[in-house]
């Protein structure tokens, strides 16, 4: 595969505790990649690295070619939390990435980028709003729009809906979804939501649970875009592939469940 | 919606015709209007919603918190009293008092609903709860000690150890994680199969809903919410979470439940999405640095 996005051998370590060893992965260009595992796994601290806001103890991230240093706007990423500016509003605050994205652009263009990403996100009559005036769902929406607006060649998606109640997540999965069906971007999102890297991925990547933690499986995700959540959930293989994800997240929770018992054990221990 | 015949006790809980606004005048938003609901005894009733459609007024009116401006809600077929020990509330909030241990706060509820008792019961009545809900060992630590999923253990315990004969749960598990909440779901799946409650649980989550409820109501997006003809749900207890996903009524059941919200979800106004009225300047983004 002549990949898009490739991370090669990426290590962290924080002081003594090696968290993430060895982790290889690829994304093909146009690729919507879910890395799923537990919390606390790594999953964020990969992402961060190659968003370029962490550095790694070794390995390195290539994009289109070239080896990533720091973070940049070839890169764009929505966070778990909305990372909105309080006191502007919806469309000063996808405006604000846009100028420094495109200063060649006429005011008048820039004005347009902001405003167009903000209806496709089914902000139109909102943009004037301030983040305090919004819910939770549409400042996550309002993220999306600044991401997809800076053109990045990839999106890094760290639990964007991972605060959100189960139904506005679905209608994000979507909006998320149509975004990226017209401007074929390379993805990679993180999530622990089984369902959420069904409805959306061309691959899911199950990450082991640290220390050390790597990709230890990657599931290939079969069904036919352009995905409308009704086929999705009825297509012969959904529950299938759902029990699998589903059993490799029980192993290693049992694995964490049995480490947890022993170092509590050993506690015991040294305590008596 | 089916009429109870005349032979068959009226249900536990019953709101006839309930609406409710707030505000007045041109601000004025009506959140519910004309709801009908019936909870028999013994059944748990999943209402599943958007934010924001009225989940938390609709679960207040039926605690007896919150007066409805129309309709009214009935007890065993007669108009309910406000608020009353028979009605147990378990909030998204936990709502404990900081400065007491968990012990405390339990018992304090045990404590207003039995007076009569003597103390060594009361205290025995709240450490049992406490310990079915696995928080025997940190009985004597404050709320802020404690995480999250265990405040809510807290919340929980403090409503059983009333023993209500209605336990009504507000997105209970709303605000925790996967993990600690799928633990807490198995967890109030087996008291309530051990006691046989009624039960009306509040909730945003198709699996948490098909994991405990006997029938699961969705309620329209708000303003105006109506409760939907309901699902029944047909599954055999105990229900185990890994066993439910190869089972093909769950699945069915799934897909539906999902898809029927959906449906309501794209009928909801103000949300339309994809279409942009503003052109996309042809505009490729500088190379920076």
């Amino acid at each position: 595969m002549n990949a898009h996005l490739e991370i090669s051998g990426l290590g962290m370590r924080f002081g003594e505790a090696p968290v993430v060893e060895d982790f290889d992965l690829k994304l093909a260009r146009g690729e919507f990649v879910c890395l799923i595992g537990h919390s606390g796994c790594g999953k964020s601290t990969v992402l961060s690295i190659v968003a370029g806001l962490a550095e790694a103890t070794s390995g390195g991230v290539v994009l289109d070619g070239r080896e990533t240093r720091g973070p940049g706007p070839d890169r764009g990423v929505v966070f778990q939390a909305p990372s909105l500016l309080p006191w502007l509003s919806a469309f000063e605050n996808v405006k604000l990435g846009v100028d420094r994205v495109y200063p060649h652009g006429t005011p008048q263009q820039r004005r347009a980028i902001a405003s167009h990403y903000l209806e496709r996100v089914g902000l139109g009559d909102a943009q004037h709003r301030r983040p305090g005036q919004l819910s939770l769902g549409e400042c996550q929406r309002v993220g999306i729009a600044r991401a997809f607006a800076l053109r990045p060649k990839v999106l890094l998606l760290d639990e964007p809906f991972g605060m959100l109640d189960s139904l506005t997540r679905m209608e994000l999965q979507q909006v998320l979804l149509e975004l990226w069906r017209s401007d074929r971007k390379t993805a990679l999102m993180v999530t622990h939501d089984v369902d959420e890297a069904l409805f959306l991925a061309d691959r899911i990547a199950l990450m082991t649970k640290g220390p050390r933690a790597r990709v230890g499986e990657i599931v290939e995700i079969p069904f036919p875009r352009p995905r409308e959540r009704g086929a999705v959930l009825e297509h012969p293989d959904y529950y299938r592939l759902r029990e699998r994800l589903l059993e490799f997240l029980e192993e290693q929770d049992a694995r964490l469940a049995a480490e947890l018992a022993r170092e509590a054990r050993a506690l015991a221990q040294g305590a008596a | 919606m089916t009429f109870a015949s005349p032979e068959l006790p009226p249900p536990v809980l019953a709101l006839r015709g309930v609406g409710k606004s707030y505000g007045r005048g041109p601000t004025r938003l009506c959140v519910l209007d004309a709801v009908d609901f019936e909870l028999a005894e013994g059944e748990r009733v999943a209402i599943v919603g958007f934010s924001g459609s009225g989940k938390t007024t609709l679960l207040s009116i039926l605690a007896g918190l919150l007066a409805p401006d129309v309709g009214r809600v009935e007890l065993d077929g007669a108009p309910a009293p406000p608020a009353g020990p028979e009605r147990g509330v378990v909030f998204q909030s936990y709502a404990l008092l900081p400065w007491l241990t968990v012990q405390a706060n339990v018992q304090l509820a045990v404590d207003a609903v039995h007076p009569e008792w003597p103390r060594a019961e009361r205290r025995a009545q709240a450490l049992r709860w406490i310990t079915l809900v696995g928080l025997g060992a940190a009985r004597d630590k404050r709320p802020r000690e404690l995480s999250g999923g265990m405040r809510q253990r807290v919340a929980v315990a403090r409503a059983l150890a009333t023993e209500p004969r209605i336990l009504l749960l507000d997105e209970p598990l709303g605000a925790l994680d996967a993990l600690t909440r799928a633990g807490l779901q198995d967890e109030i799946g087996r008291i309530l199969d051990a006691e046989r409650r009624s039960a009306v649980l509040v909730t945003n989550d198709v699996d948490e809903a098909l994991l405990l409820a006997d029938r699961i109501v969705p309620l329209s997006p708000g303003p105006g919410a109506q409760l939907r003809p309901g699902f029944r749900v047909g599954l055999e207890r105990p229900r185990q979470r890994a066993a439910l996903n190869q089972d093909p009524q769950f699945k069915k059941l799934r897909n539906e439940v999902t898809g029927y919200l959906l449906e309501l979800a794209a009928r909801r106004p103000g949300d339309a999405t994809g279409a942009a009225r503003t052109p996309l300047p042809d505009l490729q983004p500088a190379v920076l640095r």
